[in-house]
């Protein structure tokens, strides 16, 4: 018996997955479709809101995220450079901290930073919408939900998290050459010629590509979240943990989709 | 009369222990009808008609169209000629109680912003809340909110108002204010309701008692 509630309950989580899967794909479509039918009238309004979400987060985590790019940044320089001057491997840093902190670790800890500030937001706000009625009062109202909700919040944290992305590299590489010179194992000059080498405009198109994906695929499967919650204000906190959790498995797609394009690329 | 709403042979798809016959149910234009029931019943009867609810079996026919059959962008048109209140009301909590009546406007398609702000002005002048139009619904009493929520009903002159329990906290003389200008501006409602409130009764035409023993047709004047 033991077993059987075991593999049952596999199957239920499975099973509940693949719906959240399914409603997500979905949505994503309902979403092209809400944009394109979108009331001219309405875009004042719609604006409104997108740029509201650009600001919350974008704007208002910049220096969160620059302080953690910066420490990041000199982290990895940090422990690199420990272990390249030690091998002789001292001209490889600008390689290491393009690739591990460029590539990899700024989409990956901005998309985390959105998902816990902005898609734990968006989940409790549509949630606590879906307590109070403000959802389906909207749908009987004759309005589509997801143009009113899904949609300023899908793109506005799309271009925000791209945005950050871009910051956090920015701020990684700078992190990196204030601990260089602070630690005087290598020149300035040599440190940004191996990061010139190693930093190429597909990287700053694979960061505009994942904080793009990152964002959108962190504000939708909040959303969801948020607007399949059940009508009880204790209902709110299961969906900010359940768009955390999503969020996550989001991050980690998407880095994991980046290195297989590049592997096959 | 032709019927504006006829619901025929009617049984949710979520079956219920409450709601085990089909329901058969006509407004014609031009009347107030009231349906007091159980929440449960008053709740998915509500929602039906908006095509929020699915049903396993029967025909809701609104504004001559079948809502549940249709697609969503049809019954969003549809809706759109229909003033709905839920229960619970549902106003948007970030806007002021006039955008509350502005922004739906706006998204339903309205030409541009300056027409239904006028409109939600001066039906909220009407109403008597219009001191309260830039508040928050958080801001405002309960009362003003319900009155707000009925004002967001009807704004757009609609063909029909569908309405679930309106106006609990609302004090009968005002409520009756409130009642003759929704007449004025909306001449065909449904009213469903559990409350056992003389004021519905008093703005009904035809007054529907839906218990165990199924829907009966009951005097309002025996009634209030």
């Amino acid at each position: 018996m033991f077993v059987v509630d075991i593999v049952g309950g596999i199957g239920r989580r499975a099973r509940t997955a693949s719906t959240a899967g399914v409603v997500a794909v979905r949505l994503s479509g309902a979403v092209l479709r809400a944009g394109m039918s979108l009331p001219r009238a309405a875009l004042g309004q719609w604006w409104g809101a997108f740029a509201r979400q650009i600001q919350f987060t974008a704007w208002d985590a910049l220096t969160l995220v620059s302080t953690l790019a910066l420490l990041c940044g000199a982290i990895i320089i940090g422990e690199a450079n420990a272990q390249a001057v030690r091998l002789g491997l001292a001209d490889t840093i600008g390689r290491i901290v393009v690739a591990a902190g460029v590539r990899e670790i700024a989409p990956a800890l901005t998309a985390l930073i959105v998902a816990g500030r902005t898609g734990t937001a968006i989940a409790a706000e549509l949630a606590s919408a879906r307590a109070l009625g403000e959802a389906d009062a909207l749908d009987a109202l004759g309005i589509d939900v997801i143009q009113y909700y899904v949609l300023p919040r899908v793109l506005g944290v799309a271009v925000a998290a791209m945005a950050l992305t871009l910051v956090f590299d920015f701020a990684t590489l700078l992190g990196g050459l204030l601990t260089v010179q602070l630690l005087q194992q290598m020149s300035t000059a040599a440190y940004l010629e191996s990061v010139r080498l190693a930093l190429s405009v597909s990287d700053v198109y694979e960061a505009i590509g994942k904080g793009l994906l990152n964002g959108a695929g962190i504000a939708l499967v909040s959303c969801v979240s948020g607007l399949t919650a059940r009508r009880t204000a204790t209902e709110v906190p299961r969906a900010v943990s359940r768009a955390m959790m999503w969020s996550s498995m989001v991050v980690i797609g998407v880095s994991a989709l980046g290195i297989m394009l590049r592997v096959m690329s | 009369m032709s019927a504006i709403l006829a619901m025929t042979d009617v049984l949710p798809k979520k079956a219920t222990v409450e709601w085990a016959e089909p329901l058969t149910l006509n407004v014609p234009k031009g009347t107030w009808t009231v349906v007091r029931t159980t929440p449960e019943r008053s709740h998915m009867l509500a929602r039906i008609l908006i095509g929020a609810q699915a049903i396993s079996s029967g025909e809701v026919v609104v504004l001559g169209r079948p809502i549940g059959k249709i697609s969503r962008s049809e019954r969003r048109l549809l809706l759109s000629d229909m003033g709905v209140l839920l229960d619970p009301a549902g106003l948007l909590s970030n806007l002021s109680l006039v955008d509350n009546l502005v922004v739906p406007a706006v998204f339903r398609g309205s030409k541009g912003i300056s027409l239904p702000r006028r409109h939600a002005l001066d039906v909220f002048e009407e109403l008597g809340i219009a001191d309260y139009g830039k508040r928050r619904p958080a801001d405002v009493p309960e009362d003003v909110r319900q009155i707000g929520a009925l004002g967001r009903a009807i704004v757009g002159n609609p063909r029909l108002l569908v309405l679930e329990n309106p106006m609990a906290s609302v004090r009968s003389r005002v409520a009756d204010d409130v009642w003759r200008i929704c007449r004025a501006l909306a001449p065909t409602a449904i009213i469903t309701s559990f409350r056992r409130d003389e004021m519905l009764y008093s703005v009904a035409d035809d007054l529907y008692l839906w218990d165990s023993a199924g829907l009966r047709r009951a005097a309002v004047e025996a009634s209030v």
